[in-house]
């Protein structure tokens, strides 16, 4: 019984009070009113942009009604394009507590921020605790990996995998991401789709991926990938791929989607259109929080070279592929997967070791990266068509 | 390591260079232009001649979809510009 029972029915696996700003104006205010609550499950995100955008309000309205959210607090300057009003109906319609500051209608900055914690307690007051037991089936795990090496696909990345195949055994729901991470693989993942207008769809989704990063004039390939050993974009995808397990895939969903059955799910995270907001994920974080938007209640982040991020919202667990990065940042990796490679431990072993850290944090355990505090949070401009039918089999089945 | 001398496919290959760990090197004389495979799947083309051994990195090898960067410059059409390693 370490779940929360929301009152639309969701279940999550933290009791998270949300303090969102609606445009950067308002972010030294929310970030005051976080500090100063002085609580760990107090956390910040919002939005910089002043102009409005459609992605960014679909994202904030599944934030702020995630399963690991329980009430909300909104911090305005007061003129900004955010349609604030629309958020608000969502977490009415959700039934998540909330309350609005807005800055220029508050007296400025002090008397804002002091307006800003006494919101945050009203709202946590009205959050009612109900414990329930969440089972594997209804639990939603997102991966990333970040920071890759020529280790991540042969120790972390298949490892992770096990898992996902192990947790999708049980009927959870996992997605994997990052489309242009996959550049080269689009085959081999077409046939693992649940239909034929599926697996074309896939197919359509990676070369829009690398038609966008060509335009863009980079790959999803940093420096530290290649000092680690990888040199091609298909190389880092392969690595990245091993993360997706060996299940079928059920659907493609783009960011803020709910998946509409249990089953595996790769999000298609490249912008429709063309290019009009620059790079499709600036750094890991921002695909986190799509995942999150998704629904997801842990993210599973595997890293070569050591990254040491989580997240505002769902816990984030850290597989480290490399035993030399382990050694060195031990303090930040939950699972070292680099044994696999020093200690002939095999990557099943690991594939359960990850999946029995899912259960231990969904059951409550802390994370390496929540405990440090970690709470990254970054969202910006993107624009999305809506997701096809070709892309969700299973809701169109189920219907 | 410099001088050990690895079994790959019952053939002793002597390393010429240190290898980081997760870098490769060929298992193969490979041609250039020649597809390279790791995982069993195509990661490029090689950009010149690769001897068994060898290391296989930017220096050799190159994507078939999009350009490889490193801080300091960016590995495309086989050739290199800029000041990378």
């Amino acid at each position: 019984m370490n779940a929360y029972l929301r009152a639309d029915g969701r279940k999550g696996i933290r009791n998270i009070t949300l303090v969102c700003y609606l445009v950067e104006c308002a972010h030294h205010v929310a970030r005051r009113v976080v500090d100063k609550c002085n609580d760990d499950s107090v956390h910040l995100i919002g939005f910089s942009g002043c102009y409005p955008n459609d992605y960014a309000l679909a994202q904030l309205s599944q934030l702020i009604q995630h399963p690991n959210v329980g009430a909300v607090v909104l911090v305005s300057l007061g003129c900004e394009g955010f349609n604030r009003e629309a958020l608000i109906e969502v977490a009415i319609k959700a039934k998540r507590p909330i309350e609005t500051i807005v800055i220029q209608q508050s007296g400025g900055t002090l008397l804002a921020t002091s307006l800003g914690i006494k919101a945050v307690n009203k709202v946590q007051a009205a959050t009612p605790i109900i414990k329930v037991d969440l089972p594997v089936s209804e639990l939603v795990v997102g991966t990333i990996c970040g920071g890759s090496d020529g280790t991540s696909g042969i120790s972390a990345n298949p490892a992770v995998g096990i898992c996902f195949d192990l947790l999708l055994k049980e009927n959870a729901t996992c997605i994997f991401e990052e489309t242009g991470e996959l550049i080269g693989c689009e085959q081999i993942m077409a046939e693992r789709a649940v239909t034929e207008v599926l697996g074309k769809e896939i197919e359509r989704a990676v070369h829009k991926a690398e038609n966008y990063y060509r335009i863009m004039g980079y790959g999803s390939f940093a420096p530290g990938n290649a000092e680690g050993g990888l040199t091609t974009q298909e190389e880092k995808s392969m690595g990245a791929y091993s993360k997706s397990g060996n299940s079928p895939i059920s659907g493609l969903i783009k960011p803020g989607d709910i998946p509409p059955t249990s089953g595996l799910y790769l999000m298609d995270v490249v912008p429709d259109g063309e290019p009009l907001f620059g790079f499709p994920n600036i750094s890991d974080n921002a695909e986190i929080v799509e995942m999150i938007a998704s629904g997801a209640h842990i993210i599973l982040f595997t890293t070569g070279r050591g990254s040491v991020v989580g997240s505002a919202i769902s816990p984030v667990i850290k597989v480290c592929a490399n035993p030399e990065t382990y050694r060195n940042m031990s303090g930040d990796m939950d699972v070292n997967a680099g044994k696999i490679l020093e200690e002939s431990i095999s990557i099943a072993t690991v594939g359960d070791e990850i999946y029995q850290q899912v259960i231990d944090v969904k059951n409550g355990k802390q994370t390496k990266s929540e405990q440090l505090g970690h709470q990254e949070f970054i969202l910006t401009y993107k624009q999305f068509e809506p997701t096809g039918p070709g892309c969700l089999p299973t809701r169109y089945k189920a219907s | 390591m410099k001088g050990l001398e690895i079994i790959i496919n019952e053939q002793g290959i002597p390393l010429n260079e240190t290898i980081d760990v997760g870098h490769k090197i060929a298992c193969e004389l490979i041609n250039k232009d020649e597809k390279v495979i790791k995982y069993g799947v195509i990661i490029g083309s090689a950009m010149r001649l690769i001897m068994p051994g060898e290391h296989v990195h930017l220096s050799n090898l190159q994507s078939d979809y999009i350009d490889s960067h490193t801080r300091t410059g960016v590995i495309s059409q086989s050739k290199i510009l800029g000041n990378q390693t």
